[in-house]
């Protein structure tokens, strides 16, 4: 769906829109960024921003053979007040199919230059990337006044970079020398563009489209798919599947965002719990427990998964550190009416181990 | 009976009361058989004398405690109650922690727990006794933490005695308390303390084979880390030079990380279960050591009462560890110890402030709320610190940064401390709740925790016969009997600038200044005492100094110490030798039990939490 694009579709060749628009070279050839392809169609959104009348109202979105975005890019033009006087900064600016800031290219022969008038260098470009990527910058909620320290001897209209300290604590989160560039900057990456790039990408939101998000197994899709089922409850019964597979990812973040994902709400049906406890036997350490967490978290774990989990720690795919928390899911109706549990925890009531002979005797009642 | 020693040895005792001959009767409030909601609160024996209950109802008064008394003859009673206003300290007026008696269902007497500035033997008025077989009642009236230690029917006029000396004396023989507490058995080892320190030591050495008692003055394990206190594991464990230290840690700790967090997130059974499992440990949980006999520079026996029935136990044997956190063993027994801040000069340590002062990092009452359906209230609470839109915490729970005390003495001052921790968290949530300008943000917000068990970072330092400086781990100074490795950084904490603003002199909230450490092994020697022959130590009292405490304090650390101190007891028991004796003539066993480690269950590696910045390793 791409009923947020004004203009009529475009496909264009890439090269010839970057080429039209200005572009010519990447600002230090050797550090292409990764994010660069050109293979795909392209299309262009027609996007008004009255703030910044000065940057072209096209949106340009590079889409793959399965209609997934690969990236979005807005040629900016903008003028950043340094010395008492505004300079133009001209660059592109690049976002993923999720809204994520990707990177930025410049025009050949335009760096980016200081407040001293120095360009800014490999450091410099690096420190500036990882600030833009930084979603909850410290500049987020500062004002642009609020980015330096006027001493009192300083007429405030005659501010600049040589005189005026950066505020104590932005020192660690902007690039030396180019505050303004970098608080510029910052709000372009996180103001209305991708406010209209995540209207545009949730509007998109549909069966078919969370299908092809979850298949591209990229992180960043990944991980706005979860997300957009978090939001959006309707999906929960057809997705919450290929969310539990993601416990398991070796993605860290994703794995816990999958995790975090089964609140007691999600979780209240024997086939979600199921579902969790199967990943067990999968599972390392950390993510094993994690589960289990969630499950104690609903207050109600079901007889079948609770037989289950008995049957893992029986069989050593749960490790001992964990049976107290087993032993608190089992409501006392499960041992009087479950035969295979009753027996479970019968051999675990003369158990070799005097921790778990101590335990179950402890949950039986009637500690030897 | 080999396993919690007579915890309710006493039970039928209490229950029927205390009947004394002499036309009066004196009642242990802590003794009550049915507690209804007020809890046992030992926390200050040492200074006021015993444990006592306390109506710790976050706002809402708790329910009735009863207990049946047996009284000498029918007649007419003078009632006296030993309570105080806790929180006359910040404000002279009637206090908050108001509750009455009842005699067989029946309130009597004046509203008590309001009034006078220290524990005294409050006049509740006269009763009239028909029965001999009475039931007593405390009826808490707010919530608000009212206090009650003993009380006291008499056909006289005339209250126990308040000085401290003269009312143990009187208690004990109102109580026909032996003069000579009962043998609590034959031991190798006497670990007092079962935080993480105390457990992990009494687990180690048990499992080398040596007898050990276990005493805690609480009835769970695990200290600042179990469900009364809620801190989290912190630092790391399973580290260079001794990788195999921390299985015990490993096995006992808690499988998810987070302060001021719900209760079961500190799985107390696991720690409890763990030493029960171990035949070689008797726990003595609710039993609180009180006094030392020594002989020479040698400590022979540990009394301890116990925080409910007042019975008392003498422990006798040749090894004793203080892993009391106060260093309340090794101070009974004229141990060295050190308290405050050393001056700069003392040892040169750059973090060291010029001149030594008695400040040290404070004690946290953790709390939280929880959201609720439906709008909850919260009475009025002002009583000496007043707040208002612009210093008041608009938050939802407190955390370690919630630390007072700090310019008080941690063991003279300690109830103080605690309970300004309790006035500051419920005058805070009185204000969101009543007048905030966002009240409407916490309308279904209720206060479902606040600890009343106060986590207490620092106090006294026993000295060893090495005191770990700041130097030496900053300028990686390896020693020959380098072991457990400290890993977190020199966390330091100090009150909050912007809390001073508005709380000078009276902060509740601190500031961490952190200094970032490669992985240090702390030597042997730090974990015994240089002047009592016989006794080690492991936690928060080992022998540091107030900088180097920074690092060690952490509880992965201080259980990695215990099981170093379980290792070195086993071996001075098996060589009939000392804590001293062990680094002169058997470190090289010593560090092989390090090395060889003492789990036992292969536990998973779990502790990957709050592990703490570091520098790495040192190349």
């Amino acid at each position: 769906m791409l009923n947020n694009i004004k203009r009529n579709l475009l496909t264009w060749m890439v090269p010839g829109i970057l080429f039209c628009a200005g572009f010519s070279d990447v600002h230090h050839e050797s550090h292409r960024p990764s994010f660069w392809k050109t293979d795909g169609t392209l299309y262009m959104h027609y996007f008004e921003e009255k703030t910044d009348s000065l940057s072209g109202p096209e949106i340009y979105e590079l889409k793959d053979a399965e209609g997934l975005t690969i990236w979005f890019g807005r040629y900016i033009f903008k003028d950043v007040c340094i010395s008492g006087e505004c300079k133009m900064i001209r660059l592109w600016l690049f976002w993923d199919g999720a809204g994520n800031y990707l990177g930025m290219e410049l025009p050949k022969g335009e760096p980016l230059t200081k407040s001293d008038h120095t360009e800014f260098d490999h450091a410099d470009y690096a420190k500036l990337e990882d600030i833009l990527r930084d979603t909850s910058s410290l500049l987020k909620d500062l004002k642009q006044e609020e980015l330096v320290m006027v001493p009192d001897t300083i007429n405030p209209y005659e501010v600049d970079g040589y005189t005026a300290a950066t505020r104590p604590g932005l020192d660690q989160v902007v690039v030396k020398d180019a505050v303004y560039t970098c608080y510029t900057l910052w709000h372009t990456v996180y103001g209305p563009v991708r406010s209209y790039l995540m209207e545009t990408l949730e509007s998109r939101i549909n069966s078919g489209y969370l299908n092809l998000l979850f298949k591209s197994k990229d992180p960043a899709l990944t991980s706005f798919a979860m997300e957009a089922v978090r939001k959006n409850p309707e999906y929960h019964s057809e997705f919450y599947p290929r969310i539990a597979g993601e416990v398991l990812s070796e993605n860290h973040s994703l794995a816990g965002q999958a995790l975090d994902y089964f609140v007691p709400s999600r979780m209240v049906s024997e086939e979600e719990q199921q579902l969790l406890c199967s990943l067990i036997p999968h599972a390392d350490a950390q993510k094993k427990y994690g589960i289990i967490w969630k499950l104690q978290e609903t207050g109600n774990v079901h007889e079948t998964v609770v037989l289950q989990m008995l049957r893992y720690s029986e069989g050593g795919e749960l490790g001992i550190g964990s049976l107290n928390l087993v032993y608190r899911l089992i409501q006392p109706e499960f041992m009087d009416r479950n035969q295979e549990m009753k027996s479970i925890l019968d051999r675990f009531s003369v158990h070799e181990n005097p921790y778990i002979r101590n335990l179950t005797a402890r949950l039986l009642g009637n500690r030897h | 009976m080999r396993k919690v020693f007579a915890i309710f040895t006493f039970v039928l005792f209490s229950l029927l009361g205390i009947c004394q001959p002499s036309g009066s009767v004196f009642l242990e409030a802590e003794s009550f058989g049915n507690k209804g909601g007020w809890v046992v609160d030992q926390q200050f024996m040492d200074l006021m004398g015993s444990s006592y209950l306390l109506a710790h109802g976050m706002g809402i008064p708790v329910a009735d405690a009863e207990t049946m008394v047996e009284f000498p003859s029918s007649g007419e009673y003078n009632v006296f109650v030993r309570t105080f206003n806790w929180t006359a300290p910040w404000y002279k007026g009637e206090g908050p922690g108001k509750f009455r008696l009842s005699v067989n269902g029946v309130k009597t007497g004046p509203v008590l727990g309001a009034a006078d500035a220290q524990w005294f033997w409050q006049n509740a008025g006269k009763v009239k006794i028909s029965d001999k077989k009475v039931r007593v009642g405390l009826h808490d009236l707010t919530g608000f933490n009212g206090r009650v230690d003993a009380i006291y029917f008499t056909m006289g006029t005339t209250a126990p005695p308040p000085e401290p000396e003269a009312l143990e004396k009187f208690r004990k023989q109102m109580l026909k308390i032996p003069e000579t507490p009962a043998n609590a058995g034959s031991f190798d080892l006497v670990v007092v303390g079962g935080g993480v320190a105390g457990t992990a030591a009494a687990i180690a050495a048990a499992r080398l084979g040596i007898k050990v008692a276990l005493i805690q003055d609480r009835p769970v394990l695990g200290g600042n880390n179990s469900s009364e206190v809620r801190v989290h594991l912190g630092g790391r464990i399973h580290v260079d030079p001794f990788p195999a230290l921390g299985a015990v840690v490993n096995e006992i700790g808690p499988t998810r990380g987070g302060n001021a967090q719900p209760a079961d997130y500190y799985e107390d059974e696991k720690k409890m279960e763990m030493v029960l499992a171990e035949e070689n440990i008797t726990l003595f949980a609710n039993f609180r050591a009180y006094a030392v006999k020594t002989s020479g520079s040698r400590i022979t026996e540990v009394h301890a009462r116990h925080i409910e029935t007042a019975e008392e136990l003498a422990f006798k044997a040749p090894l004793f560890a203080d892993c009391t956190g106060d260093g309340t063993i090794g101070f009974l027994a004229g141990a060295d110890f050190a308290m405050g801040r050393e001056g700069i000069d003392e040892f040169g340590e750059p973090t060291a402030p010029e001149k030594a002062d008695k400040m040290t990092m404070g004690s946290s009452v953790q709390w939280y709320s929880i959201e609720e359906n439906q709008a909850s209230s919260f009475p009025e609470f002002k009583y000496g610190v007043d707040f208002n839109e612009v210093n008041a915490q608009k938050v939802t729970m407190g955390e370690w940064t919630w630390e007072t005390g700090m310019f008080l003495d941690q063991i003279y001052d300690f109830e103080r401390i605690r309970d300004y921790g309790l006035l500051v968290v419920y005058s805070n949530w009185s204000f969101l709740k009543n007048h905030s300008s966002v009240k409407e943000n916490y309308k279904n917000r209720r206060l479902e925790w606040v600890a009343y068990v106060a986590g207490k970072r620092e106090s006294r330092r026993l000295l060893g016969d090495h005191i770990l400086t700041e130097m030496d781990i900053t300028n990686f100074v390896i020693y020959p009997d380098a072991s457990a490795p400290t890993t977190w950084s020199i966390d330091l904490h100090y009150p909050d600038p912007k809390n001073t603003e508005h709380f000078p002199g009276n902060e509740f909230k601190s500031i961490a200044v952190h200094k970032n450490i490669h992985p240090y092994p702390i030597p042997y020697r730090c974990f015994y005492s240089r002047n009592i022959d016989n006794l080690f130590m492991a936690g928060r009292n080992i022998s540091v100094t107030h900088v180097a405490l920074g690092t060690v304090r952490v509880m992965r650390t201080t259980g990695i110490m215990g099981e170093v101190v379980g290792m070195a007891a086993s071996l001075a028991a098996k060589h009939s030798t000392t804590p001293r004796g062990v680094y002169q003539n058997h470190l090289e066993e010593l560090k092989t039990l390090m090395n060889k480690g003492v789990g036992k269950y292969d536990a998973e590696d779990i502790q990957n939490y709050n592990l703490g910045g570091t520098l790495g390793p040192r190349k």
